[in-house]
């Protein structure tokens, strides 16, 4: 472990900056309870790549088994037994352009609507239920920057929760141990942060009784957000106490270069296997963000945004693909890591659903149809091409609600899905 | 008032008064009207599917009536009362039914509504967004909490984030605010270090990469010349306390007689890359050391949204470009170049003490100040006596709770706080401690970082509230909390009064930048790059600071019509712009110096003028890289006219334009569009958005829209190779601007002779080629066919046939056939082999033509001529012959410098100029010629260097003419060299059979994007022209931009509805419906008589009962 990280002054910073990120939940289960349970635990990744694929070379053209690889999915052939691609499959009335990106694991329609209000997430819905039996009950990070676009992840009020960007800060959380005088310090932080929450929650309820109906709703969302805060406050204090996993690997260094969205989603991944490995979470959420400029590719002369605008222009589509090959080829690195990783009788991968998706179908146009979705891993029979209609799309919260039963939660609808969806097994 | 008082006679704002007088609003929908709405109107406006979605139902009840429902009766007003509804084909109701509908719309109706208004209010309680905690904070302690750090994302709803909608409260923005928190009390009572008060000068530094990014200069100065961050030098300075700086910076422009822009960056300079941030941009005079003074923001680590560093400061020069290459000599290729020359900067740090501190301790008597700010507090309060403490506390507490909370607050909060304060003194805690718990807690407290209204009739406190987060997007000050507390806010005049104040105030200039954010989506201005093959011209290095100065100019624009209470006309009528020297190239202004903005005129004919057509706005109205024409139409209605467009169905496929298809973009959207219920609602906006297709994705006027995709047409000639009417076509189509389609790759085949004139711009790459029969493989670029005796190829201007610059089309070899003409106009034409002018002419009137293999000019004695003027130039890297009648003609210029003909020894070989025919030099009396122009001669053999004085070789004859107004040397071949012996002749003989022939007569080809492209050229082609004609909604057709500015800027009442509409929603933070639509059109018309100036707008929305109620 670096010297740096642990007397050095970031470490310290990002320490403190425990708890906003790494959002701790309602503790629903007891420890023993969830250790008790049998089995390996069931984890659940979510990953959203905001500009989409390249339609025409992500979708195979054939559905079943065996369906012919496309372009894209030639290059994760050799995982091709651990995951199951859909087609014809999207959230309905999402409408909108980038702003669709809020719904991706949402559902919730219209976000360009004046009056719209997000709902919660599959992560944080996932999270909820096993909160308590990791040290953080979800991971919520993007390769992005604070300066715009926040992650995947939106609490039962609809608020946003902002992501973690740093892997470093991530790493550091996991695995760094204070010093005790942090530890101190961060336990007297949380303490006083209990009182000030009580204070605020009068204050809440107070206003409630004088403000108008209009009103009741908003406060009510902003006592509960207290509510949650004084619950995972609760449990940091216990947790803060508890002595880190040690594992055997060097903390990442930050890309500072915002363009290389692909080097960033790498170190990410590599968050992602660490955290579950060492089940400090077990549900992680992933906004891979595309940004204007261009990216550190060879090949690619155009800003990644202006690509994926491509009108049909072959040379923009030409970089394009360059562009999200280099994206599933990560993914790939990242897949067959968790394959290779063995757990209990099977692989992390077997234990692990990773969905992989995006929230436009069709960047070039801002389209919020038949969105590229692949479904690895968590011990479901894979290797299939699901082909719903491109013209009547299948309601991607179909595959939630299939998703949140195998995570081991008792649910028939999500969102603007009902029921499981048909192919998967 | 006027309007409203008269609508709404007991509307008033006397407090709950109000509520007495109201009379009872009847009960739902009254009988007469019912008949009229269910006789005219249901039926196609009723049943489970009402046409468009609008349904207007007389059986509702006062409660529906008052939900979003009941607003359907105000959209409908506006289509009754105009006659638009029922449509056309439609039985037509009597005036008297009309008015009896309107009637009880804009009375009965509109009062139930008000009255339910008043009782839950329009706005909601939030939290303050990201902006206005930080600028509160600001304003509060001098420094600003990293709110993008520690808050999640605020959200959006139609555009703004002032609405409560928006904002929404997660445990993760608590515990943000929470961090926040700790991080101002950190930052406050801070022993202060040693010396972090004075103001300190730092030195320039050279570039931190590789020595010879910078020119050294002896006096320590240090000269940039690239526009870029990398490679840049700095100073060792770093922030101390965060907070306002004084930077005095003293550099100068190095070798240009202008004001050279340069940008202060501020962030962390040694990440690479690096993060930082634009925080300003100043001139640099040019030549001599000068002293500029700016102010400021900079943070320290803690408090840095950048990186958790302290700022540090990079100044970088601006629209240079990069003609520095790494790891080059600075000094060898800035040698001419205009860069950034940097002696030292001085920093003084304004925030020291910090305005927290100063606020938070000015009841402290000095001995307590001694004691809190001791580096290592004392354990104990000692200073004080303890109930002196309580009592310095209580005044405190006093001073500064109104201004966190916004309101004076009330005993019994004081109480709270004091009673927290007393206990710790009790406990025997650090003053230092209790003084900064006591501000953690009310920091903490909803009251300060929500902002609460209560039902009704706002409260003093609470319209100052709003007032000040309108204008300032913060806390009122002091002054403005006074007048709420004498309750005069409620006075009109001191209402108006304050606004002007604080219109007055720089913290106004918060309002024009956020307000412009998101009415206008400003802050989208980094979302979207143009393509760069498409719009070369945004990426020319000396555009660098269009995109900052875009923004700049419309916040300008804003301010400008506030200040002056012009006409909302402006928005989208106005011949002035603010400009600076990119503005005003983008306008085609008369040139400007530097980055200020200054006002300017546009000419009559501009296509440009209002705001609306302003480039940061036609930027973030862009769709992507493209534009389309429903973006911007919906933009001009719902932003500029304040016409809600629903949005689209959701599960309609959106329009994919792809422009390099045949089809026009109409034709695409009409197809879109076309049918039933979508074009009823297209119709409403498309109009405005077609008119403003005439601007690309960076406002750049146009006429065609580009494309960069390759076509070939190809003429065939007769197959006997005269050209002649083919040629005729191809100059018919080419002008005018109508060019026969794609106009990227074209073929003409099979003439021999012709001239082709162009008098569009037409980017291309030019390649002579040797293999025609392989077309489609070999064709790369423009070629110039074989000029074959008797040809022609006429190039005629700059702007016909361009060149780009920096692009180097290879020629393997060109041959200017006898009688053929080539003009060479721009640009840069580099040939591979052989040039062979074998009896025509070769004219440069600017451009460089640079030969890499042999040159020969004049053949078999056939007259050929190589004429340069102007700036052309031609350079040789081999040999360069003169035939025995051949001329080589070089008119100077004053403004040459360089020299016209250079030969260089090309590949490890010496240049060499062998003379068989007639050089001439022509240049005007009096230039100032130096030994650099002609450096041709020191290459002559047995030449001398001529410098000043021209001397002639031993085996030539020179003369010279002194004319009146120029010298001309002409230099003669000797004629005893001039044997069958000298190769200048022998190969000449032999040189037309040497060069591989065209099997083809005649073959001009341009293609765009050959190989080894480079970022500056440009590829694009002019495809399809825009079509910026279309209707209004009401059907009347306009013909292009400047027709609908006309139609627009005639109805200034909506132009102000519009913008009323959205001041409305930003400083209410409700975005007006219903019976707000109403109130609306009384707070246009109020405006009306100040001739709808912007001012006395924002003044009638404050005066307003939208503004006054919650």
């Amino acid at each position: 472990m670096s010297r740096r990280l642990i007397a050095g002054a970031s470490s310290r910073r990002q320490f403190l900056r425990l708890g906003s990120s790494l959002l701790a939940l309602p503790w629903l289960e007891s420890l023993a309870g969830a250790a008790a349970a049998s089995g390996p635990p069931r984890r659940l990744v979510a990953i959203c790549n905001n500009f989409g694929f390249y339609a025409p070379s992500f979708f195979p053209v054939d559905p079943g088994e065996n369906y012919r690889p496309s372009e894209y999915l030639e290059i994760l052939d050799d995982l091709r037994s651990k995951f199951t691609v859909f087609s014809g499959i999207s959230h309905p009335d999402i409408g909108g352009d980038h702003a669709s990106e809020a719904c991706f694991l949402t559902s919730a329609k219209r976000p360009t609507s004046p009056g719209f209000r997000n709902s919660v997430s599959l992560d944080f819905l996932a999270a909820q239920h096993v909160a308590g039996a990791t040290r953080f009950p979800m991971m919520s990070l993007s390769t992005g920057d604070g300066g715009g676009g926040g992650g995947l992840t939106y609490t039962s009020t609809g608020a946003s929760v902002p992501p973690l960007y740093s892997p470093n800060a991530a790493f550091v959380k996991m695995f760094v141990s204070g010093t005790p005088k942090q530890v101190e310090a961060e336990v007297h932080r949380l303490r006083r942060g209990r009182s000030v929450l009580d204070k605020m929650e009068g204050r809440f309820g107070d206003l409630s009784q004088k403000l108008s109906t209009r009103d009741r709703q908003q406060l009510a969302d902003y006592t509960e957000a207290v509510r949650e805060l004084e619950k995972q406050v609760q449990l940091d204090e216990e947790w803060a106490v508890r002595p880190k996993p040690v594992i055997d690997a060097t903390p990442p260094t930050d890309s500072g270069d915002r363009s290389d969205t692909v080097g960033r989603s790498k170190l990410m991944l590599n968050i992602i296997k660490l955290a579950l490995q060492t089940d400090s979470t077990r549900v992680i959420s992933l906004a891979i963000r595309g940004q204007d400029s261009r990216p550190p590719i060879d090949g690619v002369t155009e800003g990644h945004h202006g690509i994926s605008h491509h009108g049909n222009d072959p040379k923009k589509i030409e970089q394009l693909k360059l562009i999200e090959k280099a994206e599933l080829q990560a993914l790939k690195g990242f897949l067959t890591d968790l394959a290779t990783t063995r757990e209990g009788d099977g692989s992390l991968l077997d234990n692990t659903q990773v969905l992989v998706g995006s929230n436009l179908g069709d960047a070039s146009w801002h389209g919020t149809h038949n969105l590229p979705i692949l479904l690895a891993g968590g011990g479901w029979k894979h290797g299939r091409h699901v082909a719903g209609d491109p013209k009547n799309n299948t309601p991607l919260g179909k595959l939630f609600v299939s998703m949140l039963q195998r995570f081991g939660m008792e649910t028939d609808a999500f969102g603007s899905g009902s029921g499981t969806i048909d192919g998967l097994v | 008032m006027g309007g409203l008082k008269i609508r709404f006679p007991l509307a008033s704002v006397f407090g709950l008064a109000y509520f007495a007088v109201v009379p009872p609003a009847a009960a739902g929908v009254p009988g007469d009207v019912v008949k009229v709405v269910e006789t005219r109107c249901a039926g196609c406006h009723g049943g489970d599917e009402p046409e468009a979605g609008v349904k207007l139902d007389g059986t509702w009840a006062d409660d529906r009536l008052v939900s979003t429902e009941g607003d359907t009766w105000f959209r409908a007003l506006r289509e009754i009362e105009s006659g638009r509804m029922p449509p056309e084909d439609e039985e037509q109701p009597s005036a008297s039914e009309r008015a009896l509908v309107s009637k009880w719309i804009r009375g009965d109706l509109a009062t139930l509504q008000k009255q339910h208004q008043l009782s839950v209010g329009r706005a909601q309680v939030r939290r303050l967004s990201r902006t206005e905690y930080a600028d509160t904070v600001f304003d509060l302690f001098g420094f600003r909490p990293p709110v993008s750090v520690d808050l999640p994302e605020d959200g959006r709803v139609d555009g703004y984030q002032k609405v409560a909608k928006a904002l929404p409260l997660s445990a993760a923005s608590i515990d943000g605010i929470m961090r926040m928190t700790d991080k101002i009390v950190d930052h406050l009572l801070r022993p202060p270090r040693k010396g972090s008060g004075d103001v300190k000068r730092y030195e320039s530094l050279p570039s931190e990469q590789s020595a010879g990014h910078s020119l050294d200069l002896k006096d320590g100065t240090h000269v940039f010349f690239n526009s870029t961050l990398s490679g840049m030098g700095g100073f060792r300075f770093r922030a101390g306390r965060p907070g306002m700086y004084r930077l005095r910076i003293s550099a100068y422009g190095y070798q240009t007689d202008r004001p050279l822009p340069f940008g202060i960056y501020a962030g962390h300079i040694s990440a690479y890359p690096q993060l930082v941030e634009l925080r300003g941009v100043l001139d640099a005079p040019p030549g001599k050391p000068s002293v500029l003074e700016t102010d400021v923001y900079l943070s320290d680590r803690t408090l840095n949204e950048l990186a958790p560093v302290a700022d540090g400061i990079r100044l970088v020069p601006l629209g240079l470009g990069e003609p520095v290459p790494k790891n080059h000599l600075a000094s060898q290729f800035g040698k001419d170049k205009p860069g950034l020359a940097l002696q030292w900067i001085e920093a003084e740090p304004l925030n020291s003490p910090s305005v927290g501190d100063q606020w938070l301790t000015a009841d402290f008597p000095p001995a307590l100040c001694a004691e809190i700010g001791q580096p290592k507090p004392v354990a104990h309060l000692r200073s004080v006596k303890p109930e002196e403490f309580l009592a310095i506390m209580k005044k405190t507490v006093h001073r500064m709770m109104p201004r966190l909370y916004r309101r004076d607050p009330s005993t019994q909060e004081i109480n709270a706080v004091m009673a927290l304060v007393k206990a710790d003194i009790d406990a025997g805690r650090r003053a230092r401690d209790i003084v900064l718990d006591m501000v953690r807690g009310l920091l903490s407290a909803p009251d300060f970082f929500c902002i609460i209204e209560e039902p009704g009739p706002l409260t003093d406190f609470a319209i100052a509230s709003r007032l000040s987060y309108f204008l300032w997007n913060s806390t009122p000050d002091e002054q403005l909390l006074e007048v709420a507390r004498k309750r005069r806010l409620s006075d009109p005049l001191v209402l108006r009064e304050q606004t002007d104040r604080m219109l007055a105030d720089p913290k106004a200039k918060r309002f024009y930048k956020n307000f412009a954010a998101q009415w206008l989506r400003l802050d989208a201005i980094d979302d979207t790059t143009p393509d760069r093959r498409l719009f070369p011209e945004y990426h020319a290095p000396e555009n660098d600071l269009l995109k900052w100065s875009s923004v700049a100019e419309t916040e300008a624009f804003l301010k400008r019509l506030v200040d002056e209470d012009a006409s909302v006309t402006e928005l989208v009528d106005s011949q002035r712009v603010l400009a600076n020297s990119v503005l005003a190239r983008h306008y085609g202004l008369p040139a400007l110096e530097g980055s200020e903005l200054r006002e300017g005129k546009l000419p009559a004919s501009s296509p440009f003028g209002g705001l609306w057509t302003q480039p940061a706005v036609m930027k973030v109205t862009a769709n992507g890289t493209n534009t389309s024409p429903v973006k911007r139409g919906v933009f001009v209605a719902e932003r500029l006219l304040g016409v809600h467009i629903p949005p689209p169905p959701p599960n309609i496929e959106p329009l994919s334009i792809d422009i390099s298809a045949a089809t026009t973009l109409k034709e695409k959207l009409s197809l879109h569009a076309g049918n039933g219920s979508c074009a009823a609602c297209h119709a409403k906006f498309d109009g405005y958005g077609y008119a403003l297709e005439s601007f690309d994705p960076a406002g750049m006027f146009r006429e065609f829209y580009r494309t960069t995709t390759a076509e070939t047409v190809t003429w065939k000639g007769p197959a006997n190779g005269s050209w002649g009417a083919s040629v005729g076509a191809v100059s018919t189509d080419w002008t005018g601007g109508n060019v026969p389609g794609p106009l990227d790759q074209v073929a003409i085949v099979g003439a021999e002779s012709g001239t082709i004139v162009y008098d569009k711009p037409l980017y291309a790459e030019a390649a002579l080629h040797d293999r025609p029969r392989n077309a489609a493989a070999a064709l790369d670029g423009i070629v110039i066919g074989n000029l074959t005796p008797g040809s022609v190829t006429q190039f005629e201007s700059a702007a016909d046939f361009q060149f780009s610059r920096g692009f180097r089309p290879q020629y393997r070899q060109a041959v200017v056939g006898p009688g053929g003409r080539w003009l060479h106009c721009d640009g840069l034409v580099e040939i591979g082999g052989n040039l062979l002018v074998g009896g025509g002419e070769l004219t440069l009137q600017g451009g460089t033509f640079r030969v890499l293999g042999d040159t020969r000019i004049g053949v078999d004695a056939q007259p050929a001529v190589l004429a340069a003027s102007g700036e052309g130039r031609v350079e040789f890297q081999q040999s360069f012959r003169l035939g025995e009648a051949a001329v080589v003609r070089i008119v100077l210029t004053e403004k040459t410098h360089e020299p016209l003909i250079r030969v260089r020894g090309g590949g490890g070989g010496n240049g060499s100029i062998e003379l068989g025919g007639r050089l001439e030099v022509e240049f005007p009396r009096g230039a100032k010629i130096g030994g650099r122009t002609f450096t041709v001669f020191k290459r002559l053999p047995g030449g001398k260097p001529i410098t000043g004085k021209f001397s002639s070789q031993s085996d030539s004859i020179a003369t010279v003419d002194y004319a009146e107004d120029s010298v001309k040397i002409t230099l003669v071949a000797d004629p005893k060299p001039a044997s069958p012996a000298n190769p200048a002749s022998t190969v000449e003989n032999a040189s037309l059979t040497s060069v591989p022939r065209l099997d083809m007569a005649g073959l001009i080809a341009v293609q765009n994007r050959p190989k080894g492209w480079n970022k500056h050229r440009s590829t694009w082609r002019n495809h399809l022209p825009v079509e910026s004609n279309g209707s209004l909604p009401d059907g009347r057709e306009f013909a292009g931009i400047a027709e609908l500015r006309e139609r627009l800027a005639a109805n200034p009442d909506q132009l102000a509805y519009g913008l009323g509409s959205h001041l409305v929603t930003y400083a209410t933070g409700a975005r007006p419906h219903g019976v707000d639509t109403v109130a609306l059109e009384a707070i246009a018309k109020q405006a009306k008589p100040h001739a709808h100036g912007v001012r006395s707008l924002i003044h009638a929305v404050i005066q307003s009962d939208l503004f006054r109620n919650k």
